[in-house]
């Protein structure tokens, strides 16, 4: 029997996953562009998510219960649509590789300064796999289990974060002009991957009229919230110039929380609560790539190749970039090219195809009646 | 060095472990694909330990597309 998730437990999921990598990652990216202005940015990023979720629902519509990977096969044909379908599988493990690479760099330059980096891709592609193996019901599950953990934690934190904000640090406001916080949010929107939540879709259990669609939009809005908090958290607690110069200015803030001189030092909560989400994350990029695999190559079980393929995830782990800072290079100047062809043309693209598609049946179908 | 020896343990255990089970139940394609994954990983471990290789996706993804980027970026500052 196939293995099913509940829309809630999808919600929960899609909450998770965009928490994920983004948290540490926008702000500062953002900071660097739009200074004072990264929180309305980091809204504006949201906001260009949600336009893209909104084109993934239109495609969801059409071709209600198939993953990403079938919508492709169904809308190009057999071979094109393999074709695409094992760009797309590729891209899932290249973002697997560098969501283990980000989480070993900072671990390495956080936590464990003296641990082999490999070491550390190691053990985190072991939880990775075992979870995997065990499958998604098993993830799901323990994403649910995760969540009010993650909930509770953030809240904390962000309750402790009030006291040390200064509200001058986010003057003046809109200094940058709107084009100018348009283009740095439309720059950071590809952070959030949400197209592989779509290889989730044909486990998610129907609840009457209730479709995958609702727990996508909701999940991404409950996620944002966050990232957008903590965006404005950051500008508050430290400065413009503070959050572009700092490689995780999220973690900084929460190191600095000091009540009393006695609660402190709780960035464990915050490195908790990260790691579970990118746990989730990565757990769903990589179950993606198998289903694609396994979709493509018309294999019924893909456990087999779970561990063959985090081998190579944890071998090119070590060497898919050098050091942070051609990571961040990248993140600031080619990245949003590349992952906007994966997370909104090829998507357009199908949608355009599909729309011309359908015209031409309906224009025979109206030719044939007339006859 | 050490990380290119723990990789090759870890493929000689999946092959010890994993490919009987695909022959018996004969999943030839898994087989294949798995064989591949493998290999791939095993040849870049090694030519990553010998120091044969420097590969850096980011750059190569920078020199492809960041003109565009820098184009689209450029068009709210003239």
């Amino acid at each position: 029997m196939m293995e099913q998730i509940s829309p809630r437990q999808f919600t929960i999921l899609t909450v998770l996953f965009t928490i994920g990598t983004s948290l540490l990652v926008i702000p500062s990216q953002l900071a660097t562009d739009v200074e004072q202005d990264t929180w309305i940015g980091s809204i504006i990023a949201c906001l260009f998510d949600f336009a893209y979720l909104l084109l993934y629902i239109k495609l969801l519509n059409k071709y209600p219960d198939q993953s990403f990977i079938q919508i492709i096969e169904a809308i190009l044909g057999k071979w094109i649509g393999k074709a695409v379908s094992w760009v797309y599988i590729i891209f899932f493990i290249m973002l697997t590789i560098f969501i283990v690479k980000f989480l070993g760099d900072f671990i390495k330059t956080m936590i464990l300064p003296a641990t082999p980096p490999w070491f550390i891709y190691l053990s985190f592609l072991l939880v990775v796999v075992i979870a995997l193996r065990y499958g998604v019901e098993t993830i799901a599950r323990s994403a649910e289990l995760f969540f009010p953990i993650v909930i509770v934690f953030l809240s904390i934190i962000m309750v402790m974060l009030i006291k040390d904000s200064d509200i001058n640090n986010i003057k003046p406001v809109g200094e940058h002009g709107i084009m100018a916080i348009t283009v740095a949010g439309l720059k950071m929107s590809p952070f959030q991957e949400h197209i592989c939540l779509l290889m989730l879709i044909p486990f998610v259990k129907r609840n009457g009229k209730y479709r995958a669609n609702r727990s996508l939009l909701v999940g991404t809005m409950i996620g944002s919230i966050f990232l957008i908090v903590f965006s404005l958290f950051t500008i508050l607690i430290l400065g413009n110039y503070n959050t572009a110069n700092m490689l995780y200015p999220v973690f900084i803030i929460v190191q600095k929380i000091s009540i009393g001189d006695f609660f402190q030092r709780i960035e464990v909560l915050m490195i908790a609560v990260w790691f579970l989400a990118v746990f989730i994350k990565s757990c769903i990029i990589y179950h993606s790539a198998l289903t694609g695999i396994s979709h493509t190559m018309n294999i019924k079980d893909c456990k087999p190749l779970i561990l063959p393929l985090g081998v190579v995830i944890a071998v090119f782990s070590n060497f898919i970039y050098q050091n942070t800072a051609s990571f961040l290079t990248l993140s600031s100047e080619g990245w949003f090219t590349f992952a906007l062809i994966y997370l909104l043309l090829i998507p357009l693209l199908l949608l355009v195809i599909d729309w011309i598609k359908s015209a031409m049946t309906n224009k025979d179908s109206f030719n044939l009646d007339d006859a | 060095m050490l990380s290119s020896i723990f990789v090759i343990i870890i493929v000689i255990m999946i092959m010890k472990f994993s490919f009987p089970t695909l022959v018996k139940n004969k999943q030839y394609k898994e087989l294949l694909l798995a064989s591949f994954f493998l290999f791939i990983g095993t040849l870049m471990c090694m030519l990553y330990s010998l120091k044969m290789i420097n590969f850096d996706a980011t750059e190569w993804l920078n020199t492809m597309f960041s003109p565009i980027s820098q184009m689209i970026t450029s068009l709210y500052k003239t």
